[in-house]
C-alpha cells in the first residue's frame, strides 16, 4: 500500500470493485479496500439477477451462474399462481464467485486490492476530503490520501454518515430478511418463485431462488414495524415445512437488510461518491441491488478517473458526471419503484390474489421477451379497478 | 445495555443503517456497539433477523 493514490474505492462488492475497475480502466491509481478476508464473503443476496438489465453492462460467464432464470412464478395467498414466462429473465448467480472475479478483474486492470482493511475516518473539509485511516485487525492503522474517494461500503455505509449524509434507515422502511440455503430438495431450476401474502410475509415476500434441481435459496422479508425480526426463522421454517414436507436440508444462513431508494442527495459529497447499497441504490419494491451496484459503480468509477486526471474540475462538472449520468438513466425507475413499494404495502390478501389473477391472465401461456412495467400496470389498473385507488403510486 | 450474540451474529451489518445515534460498527468479525452514545431505542434490537441482539439489564463490567 503506497501513501496517495488517485481515487480510494472503500468496500470491494460489486459496486466497489466495478466502480475500481473503471477508475484503473482510464488510467488513475486505484486502491480498493476490503474489510473481509476475501471478496465475497459473508452471503448477505439472494443472488438473482435481471439479466437484460445487467448484461448491458456485463458479460456474464458460465461459472457465475448456479441457474438460468426462464420462468417467474407468484404465488398468491390463496395458493393460486401466475407464471411469466421469460427465456432470458435473468440468472441466479453464484456470489462468492461473481464478487470474487469482479474483485480480481479490477486488480488486472492495475487496482490494489488490501483486504482485512476497514476505511474510515474520511478527512477533510467543505466537501474537499484528502485522505482516509485503513484499519488492520491486528489494531495498526494508516493514513492513506486520495483526490477522490467511493463509498462502497454497503448497506451500513460509514463513510458516506462520515462526509455528512443522512442515509439513516427510517422504522417504517425497515425489512428483516432471513435467508436459507435449502438443500435435499426438488425445484424446477429454470423457475424463480415469489410467495406473497400478509399471512406468510407481511409486507414482504418469500423468494425460492433455485441453486440448482436440488438446492435454493429461500427466504423471506418481514417489515420490522408490524413485529420482530426473529420472527423470520418461525415464519420460514413454516414455510419450508408446506413447500417441501419434511424432507429438507438447510445448509447455510444468511440475513440482511435492504435499504430502499433515498433520493439523489445520497450519492455524492463533495469528492466522496457513493454507490450501490451504501447510495440506497435499490429497486424498493423488490429489493434488488446487482445491477444499481454495477451502474453505480461504473459511472463513479469513471467520474472518479476524470476528476483525478483533471485538476481543478469544478463541482458542478463532477455531479454532472456523478451521480448525474447514473441518474439520467436510472433515476425515474428508482423513483418509481419507491411509489410502488408505496403502493405494495397498502395490498391486503384480496388485492394481491387479484394481482396474481391479472398477471395469470395477462401472460397466459405466451412467452415474452421483455416486460414493459409501466403498460403492465397500466393494464393492472384498468382490468382491475378494485385496484383503482392505487393509481397514483402505480401510473 | 445491548449484548451482540457473537455465535449468532451473522455480520450482515444490517442494524448499523438503522442506529439513530450511530453507536453500531460493523468491525472486522463483529458489531461493536459504543455504549457512551447507546440510548437502548430498542430499534436494532427489534430488527435483528438472527435475534443477536439482546437488552440486558447487566451492569458493564
Amino acid at each position: 500500500m503506497r501513501s496517495k493514490y488517485d481515487v480510494i474505492v472503500i468496500g470491494a462488492g460489486p459496486a466497489g470493485s466495478v466502480a475500481a475497475h473503471e477508475a484503473a480502466v482510464a488510467g488513475a491509481s486505484v486502491l480498493l479496500l476490503e474489510k473481509h478476508k476475501r471478496p465475497g464473503i459473508p452471503l448477505c443476496c439472494a443472488e438473482a439477477v435481471s439479466g437484460p438489465s445487467i448484461g448491458k453492462y456485463l458479460s456474464i460467464p458460465q461459472n457465475w451462474i448456479s441457474t438460468r432464470v426462464g420462468r417467474v412464478k407468484l404465488v398468491a395467498p390463496d395458493g393460486s399462481a401466475g407464471v411469466i414466462k421469460h427465456p432470458d429473465a435473468g440468472y441466479v448467480l453464484d456470489r462468492k464467485i461473481f464478487d470474487y472475479e469482479l474483485a480480481r478483474r479490477a486488480v488486472s486492470a492495475g487496482c490494489e486490492l488490501e483486504c482485512e482493511a476497514i476505511g474510515t475516518g474520511l478527512a477533510g473539509e467543505d466537501g474537499k476530503y484528502h485522505s482516509i485511516d485503513v484499519l488492520k485487525p491486528d489494531g495498526s492503522g494508516v493514513k492513506v490520501e486520495a483526490d477522490i474517494f467511493i463509498a462502497a461500503d454497503g448497506v451500513e455505509s460509514k463513510i458516506a454518515r462520515e462526509a455528512g449524509i443522512d442515509n439513516l434507515i427510517e422504522s417504517k422502511d425497515i425489512e428483516s430478511l432471513l435467508q436459507y440455503r435449502v438443500e435435499g430438495i426438488n425445484v424446477e431450476p429454470d423457475m424463480v418463485e415469489f410467495h406473497i401474502g400478509n399471512k406468510i410475509a407481511p409486507h414482504g415476500y418469500i423468494w425460492v431462488f433455485p441453486k440448482s434441481a436440488t438446492s435454493a435459496n429461500v427466504g423471506l422479508g418481514i417489515a420490522a414495524t408490524l413485529e420482530k425480526g426473529s420472527n423470520t426463522s418461525v415464519r420460514l421454517d413454516r414455510f419450508l415445512e408446506g413447500r417441501f414436507g419434511g424432507s429438507y436440508k438447510i445448509t447455510e444462513k444468511y440475513c440482511g437488510m435492504v435499504p430502499r431508494y433515498q433520493g439523489v442527495d445520497k450519492f455524492r459529497a463533495g469528492n466522496l461518491l457513493v454507490v450501490g447499497d451504501a447510495a440506497r441504490a435499490v429497486d424498493s419494491l423488490s429489493g434488488a441491488g446487482i445491477v444499481n451496484a454495477v451502474m453505480s459503480g461504473i459511472f463513479a468509477g469513471r467520474a472518479a478517473a476524470a476528476f483525478a486526471a483533471e485538476k481543478g474540475m469544478k463541482e458542478e462538472e463532477l455531479h454532472r458526471l456523478y451521480p448525474g449520468k447514473f441518474l439520467e438513466i436510472k433515476g425515474e425507475e428508482l423513483e418509481r419503484y419507491a411509489r410502488y413499494r408505496t403502493a405494495y404495502n397498502k395490498l391486503n390478501d384480496e388485492d394481491l390474489n387479484e394481482i396474481v389473477s391479472f398477471v395469470g391472465d395477462y401472460f397466459g401461456d405466451k412467452t415474452v421477451t421483455s416486460l414493459n412495467i409501466l403498460k403492465i400496470m397500466a393494464n393492472l389498473i384498468a382490468k382491475r379497478p378494485k385496484l383503482i385507488r392505487l393509481a397514483r403510486y402505480l401510473l | 445495555m445491548l449484548e451482540i450474540e457473537r455465535a449468532l451474529c451473522l455480520e450482515c451489518g444490517g442494524c448499523v443503517p438503522l442506529c439513530p445515534v450511530d453507536a453500531l460498527f460493523l468491525s472486522f468479525d463483529h458489531v461493536v456497539v459504543d455504549f457512551n452514545l447507546c440510548i437502548m431505542c430498542g430499534i436494532c434490537v427489534n430488527f435483528c433477523p438472527v435475534g443477536a441482539i439482546e437488552e440486558s439489564d447487566a451492569v458493564k463490567v
